[in-house]
């Protein structure tokens, strides 16, 4: 063992920049697995309650025949855990200093039993603490936007009341009834005991939101109509399909909560690809140790044949290269493990998480110790597995041929080339994959039709591995003619980059593939990326640009102030944005005759007939998507008072209805006096608008139109007007904060490919210490060979950067697709558009950057030493 | 004497039909115990092959070779390289030291191999170094010794594993006149020490001198006669008898 270990610790210290490099190679691949790993982990810890930690199955709402929903609920069978919610607006004023007192605002309020919000992932707390079930105080959990906003925090109190309404008429036991009295709604003080952070429910109205105890909120909307639901737990060994069937007799039921909760598809999809990104770190990782421990043993033959005729055993040879191996692997296990929670920690206090960017630091940390240790095992393992091929064929070294200096390695270097990317893509089209789904498991009918896709993937990343395999001559020929393109132009770099590369295909193929594969990956990334935004601004065309979103109105009359507008030549149509309930999606009740003036009411006047007399709905985009429903479909939605009504779908469209508060996608538009009819809701006044302007309009005349209707012309402090333009840059802005983890990972992906081809390059140079002493010697300036190393570096960059450019645009369409299927979003296929510049730019810096070191390396090589020994 | 090794109408040919070139054509000697047997020839007369098959690396096509009174075509691999490892010190013509490993490490080498620890080793890996000038260099790397120092190692490498039968081919090839003959001397002044032998071949009638008994490879063939007798043959005899040699 001494032998072995004598000259395995020689070999790591007399080379200390193979050794780092190669450590670094699979540490930042383990690294960035297990960061990945530990992130989400955390991610979804932190909106867990860990004590009673479930998901919802069910969102139900109880019959009116049902005296205790509650009650009946739990003594269903298969019911294992009920919580109860509703979702409102309500009128928010922070706690000022003595004698001052603030003006309310309209936030968006869910109310829901105390402490089960982490527990079914509606929310996540950010700062300070959950709300506590049986607590003395009133206590609300508020958004980040709101926070920032009134730069509150926990330990803060706010004032919080349902919204004032102009109450000629109230619901009682669902009869409209006339109310002599005005409407004084109850304010009652809260204590601020956290913040959540802007995803699930946090999400909802841009962070404005404040989140109560279900029962503190019914409290709070006392004698005003709210739609209580409840959320259920199944017992996992009852059938949904059953509970489903038992529950239907009392109670309307949908399966899943993302209606409040958030887009769950998308998170899954967005939390799957972060894997899958993780995973091809770690491929990276373990290809650039396979590299670099082959490319070891060309140089280290001669020293294998000289043991071997010293009397050394194969097994002494092999175990001196499974011990250097060993102990590479090792080393970067522990690194990359440390690394990578490290890592972990710093995304999570930058909010970066695996459902997206959120405002505040997540400072809770937990490892999950089942999933990274065995993943930092299992990259030492598959590090040690690499190191077994160059072994296999130490092994098989033919030492009478070495000390002649002949044919190195037996059967030549081309076949162990060959075999060690035979070997690699079998790993990585084989074993991976398999390791992947055992780490995410596939759940659920819409994850399973991902295998394909994902498969088609690594089918992609496969064949950038096998290139070097299948035409590695090919890819030197090509790399080895563009530097010939350059010896007009500097003659001696040109010349000797041309004859490096030519020499050494195989690593100039594998340098390429590992440069084509991130290259690939980016611009792949940057496709899915341009398809949401443009699925985004798809929508914002129709949505929100051309409007303007005014909130704050101190509860005008909606003729009134739509009269007053209307007579701006810029105005086409007004939205109103109170009148609306969850039935369980967002319904919105606006004047039909608002939306005559674009989209397509203007098209079919018989559409807004069809709101005011046959209770026709305009729905929108998503909401028909999420319910499979189309223009002559009906919905049954339960009213309060007139039990359950049918609504006809109109047309599906984005044009009408959305409002920054509930920043809601899927919602339903109708004759706002069928909602005064079904939900006692005022549909005279409104404190909200949105503003539909003519193409190019100035959304300035809206404000100072506004400004000039209110009573003595001073509009109040919390009158807000938002220009649709900026809530759709901010939609677009929240992708690329939200795909910014993804843009880390690949960050890490293309520093493994950049120690890739550093380590190539070392290697390379190492092998030609002779040659490089005889150039210094015929007086090559330190420049000449920076020059070379430098055009060669750039050659391969350009070559991968190309090659990935073409492999990513290809992988792109699969890549969308596969989003789509999981997110349902209507995807459309964007190519990484200006990106491909960025992305062949980015290639080739990485290669110019990867071959600094060797550079310095080579400059440092003793032109003497290296012409008397080699 | 004991024949420690021994050759008997050994063959080897490389390429096939056509192509098929015979590099040893029916060698046949032995080398006694204590002996400095050197073997001449030119470049191309198959002297180094001839020592990949004498030491195990390499297989005769034909004929038989017996080590130590081993027939190495009745041993696995593994078995000649053990036979190797306990029998055979090698010298290599381009040095051969590991430049990873200082140059007591490198000495020490062939004791790691055996599985001995070098630490108990030390002392004798020490006067290995004295003996041939290298005390104060046993921290160095090879790249930091000139040749001749190298070729010192490479010979305190050789013995440093104590084994009976010295293999040295070209020695001095890569070595000024005056290193070479430090080598020779060094060479001839370990043969017969512990009963070692060693068996040199070179092309450089100088080094030849030193041998106890000097054998002529021409194309292949070991020639029957004439066989100088030494030591100290005279540098005018040895290229006397190959000019008659035609060589």
């Amino acid at each position: 063992m001494s032998l072995a270990i004598t000259l395995a610790r020689r070999s790591l210290l007399q080379r200390p920049g193979r050794t780092l490099f190669s450590i670094l190679g699979v540490a930042v691949g383990i690294a960035t697995v297990v960061a990945v790993f530990t992130v989400d982990h955390v991610t979804l810890k932190s909106r867990t309650f860990v004590d009673n930690r479930w998901k919802a199955d069910l969102e139900v709402r109880a019959g009116r025949d049902v005296q205790d929903p509650r009650g009946t609920l739990r003594g269903t069978e298969g019911v294992t855990d009920v919580a109860a919610f509703f979702q409102n607006d309500a009128m928010f004023r922070p706690r000022v200093g003595p004698g001052e007192r603030s003006d309310p605002e309209r936030v968006q309020m869910v109310a829901l039993d105390a402490g089960t919000g982490q527990a079914i992932g509606a929310y996540h707390v950010i700062d300070g603490a959950d709300l506590a079930p049986d607590a003395a105080e009133n206590q609300v959990l508020i958004g980040s936007g709101l926070a920032r906003e009134h730069d509150l925090k926990p330990g803060d109190e706010l004032y919080l009341s349902r919204p004032r309404r102009g109450a000629r008429k109230v619901c009682r036991e669902g009869e409209v009834q006339v109310v002599e009295s005005r409407d004084v709604p109850v304010e009652e003080a809260f204590t601020i005991v956290g913040v959540i952070t802007n995803d699930g429910v946090g999400r909802k109205a841009l962070g404005r939101i404040v989140v109560v105890d279900y029962q503190v909120g019914r409290e709070l909307y006392r004698g005003a109509f709210v739609d209580p639901r409840f959320w259920i737990r199944r017992d996992p060994n009852v059938d949904i399909e059953n509970l489903g069937a038992s529950l239907g007799q009392s109670f309307s039921y949908e399966l899943n909560s993302s209606v409040v909760v958030g887009q769950m598809e998308d998170e899954r999809a967005f939390r799957n690809g972060v894997h899958l990104a993780g995973f091809l770190a770690l491929t990276l990782g373990l290809y650039v140790i396979f590299h670099t421990l082959s490319m070891s043993l060309r140089e280290r033959v001669r020293e294998v044949a000289v043991l071997h005729a010293l009397g050394t055993a194969r097994r002494q040879i092999a175990r001196v290269f499974f011990l250097e191996a060993l102990i590479i692997a090792v080393a970067a296990g522990v690194l990359g493990f440390v690394g990578g929670l490290g890592l972990a920690r710093l995304l999570l206090k930058q909010g970066i998480t695996t459902l997206g960017v959120v405002e505040n630091p997540v400072n809770i940390f937990s490892v999950p110790w089942t999933i990274v240790l065995p993943l930092s095992l299992l990259g030492i393992a598959i590090a040690l597995l690499g190191s077994v091929y160059p072994l296999m064929r130490a092994r098989r070294s033919d030492t009478v041929s070495t000390l002649r200096g002949e044919d190195l390695l037996g059967g030549g270097q081309a076949s162990l080339a060959r075999g060690f990317h035979i070997f690699t893509a079998i790993l990585l089209i084989g074993v991976l994959p398999v390791i992947y789904f055992s780490v995410a498991p596939v759940v659920g009918a819409a994850e399973a039709t991902l295998v394909g896709p994902i498969l088609a993937c690594l089918g992609v990343a496969a064949l950038l591995i096998a290139l070097p395999l299948i035409v590695p001559s090919v890819v030197g020929l090509v790399c080895g003619s563009v530097a010939r393109f350059f010896e007009r132009t500097w003659p001696l770099a040109g010349k000797l980059a041309a004859r490096s590369i030519e020499q050494g295909p195989s690593r100039i193929a594998a340098s390429v593939a590992a440069i084509a594969l991130v290259t690939a990956a980016f611009v792949g990334l940057k496709g899915m990326t341009n398809s949401l935004r443009a699925e985004v601004e798809t929508w914002g065309q129709e949505a929100v640009v051309d409007k303007v979103f005014v909130s704050g109105l101190p509860n005008v009359k909606i003729d009134g102030i739509t009269a007053e507008l209307s007579k701006l030549p810029e105005v086409i149509g007004v939205e109103s944005g109170d009148t609306r309930s969850y039935v369980p999606f967002l319904m919105i009740g606006v004047r039909p005759g608002q939306l005559r003036g674009w989209g397509p009411c203007k098209e079919n006047p018989n559409l807004i007939k069809a709101m005011r007399e046959r209770q026709g709905m305009i729905v929108s985009e998503r909401l028909a998507r999420h319910r499979n429903i189309d223009v002559g479909d009906t919905l049954a939605i339960n009213t309060s008072g007139h039990g359950v009504q049918t609504f006809r779908v109109a047309a599906v469209t984005d044009e009408y209805g959305y409002f920054t508060q509930p920043d809601e996608r899927m919602y339903g538009v109708v004759d706002d006096a069928l909602m005064d009819r079904y939900f006692c809701l005022d549909a005279t006044t409104t404190t909200r608008l949105a503003v539909r302007l003519r193409d190019g309009a100035d959304p300035d005349v809206v404000q100072a139109a506004i400004f000039g209707k209110l009573p003595e012309g001073t509009p109040p402090d919390n009158m807000r007007f938002i220009q649709g333009r900026e809530v759709l840059d901010y939609h677009v802005a929240d992708i690329s904060r939200d795909f910014l983890l993804f843009d880390i990972i690949l960050g890490l992906t293309a520093l493994l490919a950049a120690i890739g081809v550093l380590n190539g390059q070392l290697l390379a140079a190492l092998e030609r210490a002779k040659e490089l002493g005889v150039l210094r010697a015929l007086g090559t300036t330190r420049r000449q060979v920076a020059g070379m190393v430098l055009l060669e570096s750039s050659v391969l960059g350009v070559t991968g950067g190309l090659l990935g450019l073409v492999f990513g645009s290809a992988l792109t369409p699969i890549v969308v697709k596969a989003l789509r299927m999981m997110s349902g979003l209507p995807l459309p296929h964007r190519s990484a558009g200006p990106y491909l510049a960025w992305c062949l730019l980015g290639a080739l810096v990485v290669t110019a950057l990867a071959g600094v070191y060797p550079i310095w390396r080579m400059n440092r090589l003793d032109a003497v030493r290296a012409v008397r020994t080699g | 004497m004991t024949a420690i090794v021994s050759a008997r109408d050994v063959y080897k040919f490389f390429g096939k039909g056509a192509n098929e070139l015979a590099v040893l054509r029916g060698v046949t000697f032995d080398v006694h115990e204590g002996e400095f047997v050197c073997i001449m020839g030119p470049s191309g007369s198959g002297k180094s092959t001839l020592l990949h098959m004498l030491s195990g690396l390499d297989a005769p096509s034909a004929g038989q070779v017996e080590l130590f009174g081993q027939d190495l075509g009745a041993l696995s691999h593994h078995e000649r390289t053990l036979l190797r490892r306990k029998s055979i010190g090698y010298v290599f013509q381009f040095f051969n030291l590991l430049p990873n490993l200082s140059v007591e490490e490198n000495v020490g080498l062939p004791l790691a191999i055996q599985g001995k620890r070098p630490a108990a080793e030390r002392p004798r890996i020490r006067e290995l170094l004295e003996r041939f000038g290298l005390g104060d260099r046993g921290g160095s790397f090879p790249h930091q010794l000139s040749g001749g120092q190298m070729q010192h190692t490479s010979i305190a490498r050789a013995l440093a594993g104590g084994q009976p039968l010295l293999l040295c081919d070209e020695p001095t090839g890569n070595l000024s006149q005056k290193a070479g003959r430090e080598v020779m001397e060094t060479l001839r002044r370990v043969c017969g020490e512990d009963g070692r032998s060693v068996l040199l071949v070179t092309h450089n009638p100088r080094d030849a001198g030193y041998a106890d008994r000097v054998l002529f490879l021409v194309d292949g063939e070991l020639q029957p006669e004439p066989v100088l007798n030494g030591p100290d043959i005279p540098v005018e005899t040895i290229h006397e008898t190959l000019a008659a040699l035609h060589i």
